[in-house]
């Protein structure tokens, strides 16, 4: 079939039939004008359906659909691909972050720990040495224990210390103990981890703005599985040189677990309080600091809650069409 | 398939040669409605102009009121009764440069407080200044982060218990200062908008005049 049998066999008949009214805003391709209101016809050529400008008289067609060339197809997937390369790389640096301040976590409550190691250690050598045995044998040699002018170790945390006699001595310790005492030694570094994971909740459920909040608090805890991950495959058991390491370094490994707990715990409470709180602080913001005919193009925020926009802001939409299809029925 | 403009409409009419359904071709929004995307990209500018503006002026006024409040303690007395007393008993070769420091420090805080005014004009003034005040009373407490992350129970005590009602009080007196910007902003903002209304239209026309001699 070609155009001139169309134009032979006009669509509906000769006469332009009306058939429903444009309901919502748009603008005259020519003039501008806006054509909210006016008649839907199905043209008879065609048999499209259009509305023609009373301003202009030019026709704006509604069945639209095959697109212009390819590139507005290219440029959507780049755009969607450099959305979901963003989400992954929030993921990393999540993950970065609660290693990061687990790290420093076990880094602050290692003291009480490795006084107690290095102490033990100190007294261990010094009986080892007194009846004549090596306990030192196999330690690294640019490592130099700290002595005093007798000759004996003295308690110091950057002393190298035997992996193998701290396991035979350290016995079986509660977790929930060491837990404990993790939080105890974060002091104040609590509050703000806190503060900080609360941010990063509001910024998770802003970044994903058309998730609900169970699915944003599923995303937000893949970063803590990975940390659990690291935490339980031992990647940080064990270094150090030939089973020695620092009474500082042993205590670290001890409680990395005990501080990781502490700090996803942190992570799982109040980075949930910003995935539930997030969304209105984010509207609260964007009130705040711009001014109504600024509002317009952030109005996902309102729409993903299906939330009607505030007063006096320019938007083409006021509302969610399904919130709005809702309402009026 | 190629769609050129039909006889009728000239429209981008494209016909299925299959059942004969005619659609016209439209451009993607990405090319028809870049204006969105503009619009975006200026919300997105003014909230990060708004947003660093407003943590500006309150890490300003923290600064001082710190440093107020630092000052004073060694006084022994309040940042506004020392601010007082250091202009009352201040031999008169140096009242100027106290009057000087005063006012500088006045005339940032006016300043920041007619900017703020600016960026936020869809506040009301007295609840600019209302949610303003807010802002300093909750940045007040800052300062105590410190003490607070080292878990050190006497500088904590001391931060909240002595300093922070005196850096309350300096934070009160910025206060004063930015709030006596907000009604000169709203004052000559007045007077301000015909004139560029005007400059618009004058600019507007001159750009049809030209338009016209163009042909």
């Amino acid at each position: 079939m070609n155009q001139d049998e169309h134009t032979d066999n006009p669509g509906g008949g000769d006469v332009a039939s009306p058939v429903s009214m444009i309901e919502g805003d748009r603008l005259c391709a020519g003039c501008a004008y806006n054509l909210r209101g006016q008649t839907i016809e199905k043209e008879p050529h065609y048999g499209l359906y259009i509305a023609k400008c009373p301003e202009c008289g030019t026709p704006a067609a509604l069945q639209e659909y095959p697109l212009l060339g390819r590139w507005p197809g290219r440029i959507r997937v780049f755009v969607a691909l450099s959305y979901v390369l963003a989400c992954l790389f929030a993921l990393f640096m999540t993950f970065m972050i609660l290693m990061g301040f687990t790290a420093a976590t076990s880094e602050t409550a290692d003291d009480s720990l490795a006084n107690t190691i290095a102490e033990r250690w100190a007294v261990h050598v010094n009986e080892e040495e007194a009846l004549g045995n090596d306990p030192m044998q196999g330690m690294p040699l640019f490592s130099q224990p700290r002595r005093d002018d007798a000759g004996q170790l003295v308690p110091f945390v950057w002393n190298y210390v035997d992996r193998e006699w701290w396991r035979s001595v350290r016995g079986e310790g509660n977790y929930f103990t060491r837990v404990s005492a993790v939080t105890k030694g974060m002091k104040g570094l609590v509050a703000i981890f806190s503060a900080a994971f609360f941010v990063g909740g509001c910024v998770w459920i802003v970044l994903l703005i058309s998730a609900r909040r169970p699915a944003a608090f599923v995303v937000i805890l893949i970063p803590a599985a990975f940390v659990l991950l690291f935490v339980w495959s031992d990647t940080f058991e064990n270094n150090g040189m030939n089973g020695w390491n620092t009474a500082s370094g042993i205590a670290q490994d001890e409680i990395f677990s005990a501080a990781a707990a502490v700090v996803l715990s942190l992570w799982v409470v109040f980075g949930g309080l910003g995935i539930v709180f997030g969304r209105p602080l984010a509207r609260l913001g964007v009130r705040a600091l711009l001014p109504p005919t600024l509002r317009g193009s952030l109005a996902e925020l309102w729409f993903t809650d299906n939330k009607p926009l505030p007063t006096g802001t320019r938007a083409p939409r006021t509302m969610q069409p399904e919130a709005r299809k809702v309402r009026s029925s | 398939m190629a769609a050129p403009p039909d006889p009728v409409y000239a429209l981008p009419v494209c016909i299925c040669p299959g059942c004969g359904l005619a659609c016209v071709r439209r451009k993607h929004r990405l090319r028809t409605y870049p204006i969105a995307f503009r619009r975006l990209d200026r919300s997105f500018n003014r909230l990060a102009l708004a947003g660093g503006c407003v943590a500006l002026f309150a890490g300003t006024s923290l600064l001082i009121a710190v440093f107020m409040s630092l000052q004073a303690e060694r006084t022994g007395r309040g940042p506004f009764t020392a601010t007082i007393g250091a202009i009352r008993s201040a031999p008169i070769e140096e009242l100027f440069s106290i009057w000087l420091a005063i006012g500088s420090v006045g005339m940032i805080l006016a300043i920041s407080g007619v900017l703020m005014s600016r960026l936020l004009w869809h506040w009301k003034s007295m609840q600019l200044l209302g949610a303003w005040a807010g802002v300093l009373v909750m940045i007040s407490v800052l300062p105590a982060l410190v003490p607070i992350a080292f878990w050190d129970a006497d500088a904590i005590t001391r931060d909240l218990g002595e300093l922070w009602p005196s850096r309350l009080q300096a934070l009160a007196m910025c206060w004063v200062a930015a709030a006596v910007g907000v009604p000169l902003d709203r004052a000559t903002g007045r007077a301000v908008g015909p004139s560029r209304k005007f400059g618009r239209s004058l600019r507007w026309a001159r750009k049809r005049i030209k338009r016209r001699q163009a042909g």
